[in-house]
């Protein structure tokens, strides 16, 4: 009985730790106690010291990464593959140099907190509204600060603290906080950040180096395959390295389909900084206005059951408040389907467009469908008063969301790519 | 965090990049070490013994469903109990009897370092959770993993560590508001 009742104390403790719930009684004692021991532990080591360490240490530490031969074959198998010139005009291997241990040594290794400002631009103008977004990262404690700016407005706050996530938009003065990134559709789509998915591509090498020339510099371009979606789409990034200070000017994002590719964003690095965890802990923290509107989001894998899913007809849709979001009666196919989904935990609603795109309305609890897996690639790009944000699901379909308290929308579009399902969310409207 | 925590592929990538491996925990060891030893300069020490020993026996580790990390945090704890028993520095628990009073920790300096000194005191597995968990805060399905236990029995150990913490304090006749 004692046993039982502490495991159920253990699990109320996990959850106050994760920040899930307050606590009372024993739990807050114990939780504000755990908390308070483990504070003075959690110090930075500066990445110049991991470097004096490692210098320190025996030679078989510093030895050069032989960079296994499968490497460069593979570089080669992509350059036939796509049998195009594109980035790589050369395969440089600079004797006694290994330009991605330096460029990830550059950024302070894997864990190091950074300060980022960089500026995000379609690569086909027009495409989406350019964007500038400042960032603090220390995810090694997994503490990160994004603020995003569109057309010199700030659109966007997201914090990470731990598990916890608070999303705030200052244009409507409105916050989404969730437990975990699992409560937001897309996760936490900042977290793949272009330098910080870059700083992780790094580790596991990459496919092509080329010495080349910008902007009267020497410049490494790197090759970095990213990710593989639906219908053989493949999305990989070449980024631009000063070849004096290893750190990243440019970063291209290409999508390639079939035999065609294009690139789809372009990401100019304005500043990278390696920053300590003191600074990074003053610089990572929000404070959401006393008026702010706020919508606890409730985590879709946990406990959350389907109760009901019932047909609509346009009538009934037309009714529902707040309003369900749609494309119009048409949109490349006419409407099959309007369904209410009901949970335990909420409810949703689906607009289907043939087996080619799916518009859901939620609010609260994201249809657990919509879930991505956490670490998939996301893009965030700001449109009206939000920001959309751009990820894969687990089973590879394409989503783009628009989080606002009450009346989130996501669109699925398991055949288009990530600049048909912008133009569709230019084209939504309230069903009426 | 990073999404190939703990599998095959990461696993292989750090036993055959010692570099990478260093660069990637060498900070996180240091931190565990801190609290074991009481000292960050010993512990930066010992950290760099634990990556010699990795050295020799990293490259020959079989893939058993745990990260290289798990290894070095073992290697690491027993180091560090070598190092105390060495000399002789294992902290008792204290025995201080008096009246426990209530304070709020955060507010008291002298408190606070009472707590690390307690901290101290828990049993070496009570530590490493607790580290794992709230000073490098991985998941606890990750720290499930690190340490060989399953989810609910890390749960169990940070329940268990809180209460050996309260009642180390109360011997000192501190205690904690909530």
């Amino acid at each position: 009985m004692r046993l039982r009742e502490d495991r159920r104390l253990a699990l109320r403790l996990a959850r106050v730790l994760e920040g899930r719930e307050r606590g009372e009684g024993e739990v807050r004692e114990l939780a504000s106690l755990l908390e308070l021991a483990a504070a003075p532990a959690r110090f930075d080591v500066p990445a110049e010291e991991v470097e004096r360490a490692l210098r320190r240490a025996p030679t078989p530490f510093r030895t050069r990464r032989p960079r296994p031969a499968r490497r460069l074959l593979l570089a080669g198998a992509a350059v036939a593959a796509t049998a195009s010139a594109l980035v790589v005009a050369s395969i440089v291997r600079t004797p006694g140099l290994d330009v991605a241990d330096e460029a990830l040594a550059a950024l302070g290794g894997p864990r190091a907190g950074l300060r980022i400002v960089e500026r995000i631009d379609p690569s086909r103008p027009g495409a989406f509204t350019p964007s500038v977004r400042v960032a603090w990262l220390d995810l090694g404690r997994r503490r990160a600060l994004w603020n995003q700016f569109a057309e010199g407005r700030l659109v966007a706050v997201t914090l990470l603290e731990g598990r916890r996530v608070t999303r705030f938009s200052p244009l409507t003065n409105s916050a989404i906080v969730g437990p975990s990134c699992r409560a937001f559709a897309s996760g936490c789509a900042e977290l793949v950040d272009p330098v910080e998915l870059y700083r992780r591509a790094l580790q596991r090498g990459v496919s092509s180096t080329s010495k080349e020339r910008s902007g009267g510099r020497p410049v490494y371009v790197l090759r970095l395959p990213v990710q593989r979606l639906a219908d053989a789409v493949v999305i990989d990034q070449v980024v631009t390295v000063d070849a004096r200070t290893f750190l990243p000017l440019q970063i291209v994002w290409r999508e390639r389909r079939g035999d065609a590719e294009r690139e789809f964003a372009v990401i100019t690095v304005r500043l990278v900084k390696v920053v300590s965890a003191a600074v990074a802990a003053q610089a990572i923290s929000l404070t959401l206005p006393a008026n702010v509107r706020i919508e606890q989001r409730v985590d879709p894998t946990r406990g959350v059951r389907l109760l009901e899913t019932r047909p609509l007809t346009r009538a009934q849709a037309s009714r529902v408040v707040p309003a369900i979001s749609w494309l119009g009666p048409n949109y490349r196919e006419p409407v099959t389907a309007i369904e209410e989904l009901r949970w335990n935990a909420g409810r949703a609603y689906r607009v289907r467009y043939g087996n080619s795109l799916t518009v859901w309305s939620y609010g609260a609890l994201v249809p657990p469908e919509l879930v991505a897996g956490r670490y998939v690639p996301a893009k965030s790009i700001p449109q009206g008063d939000g920001v959309v944000r751009f990820y894969t699901t687990d089973d590879d379909r394409l989503v783009a969301e628009l989080e606002r308290p009450g009346r989130s929308v996501a669109i699925v579009g398991p055949r288009y790519g990530k600049e048909d399902l912008f133009a569709a969310f230019a084209r939504l409207q309230e069903l009426r | 965090m990073p999404e190939e925590f703990g599998d095959e592929q990461r696993f292989r990538r750090e036993q055959a990049d010692l570099e990478l491996l260093f660069r990637a925990h060498y900070a996180e060891i240091v931190r565990y070490l801190a609290v074991r030893l009481g000292s960050r300069e010993e512990a930066s020490d010992l950290a760099s013994e634990v990556f010699v020993e990795a050295l020799r026996r990293v490259p020959t580790l079989r893939w058993r469903g745990k990260p290289v990390l798990a290894w070095l945090y073992r290697v690491a704890s027993n180091m560090a109990a070598d190092e105390l028993s060495r000399r002789g520095r294992e902290a008792p628990a204290a025995e201080v009897e008096g009246t426990a009073v209530p304070i709020d920790l955060s507010e008291q300096v002298a408190d606070r370092e009472a707590l690390v000194r307690a901290l101290r005191t828990l049993p070496p597995d009570y530590q490493l959770v607790v580290h794992l968990r709230l000073v490098e805060g991985y998941s606890f399905a990750e720290v499930a993993r690190m340490t060989g236990r399953s989810v609910g029995a890390c749960q169990m150990v940070l329940l268990r560590a809180g209460r050996l913490l309260r009642t180390t304090l109360r011997q000192e006749g501190i205690r904690a508001t909530a």
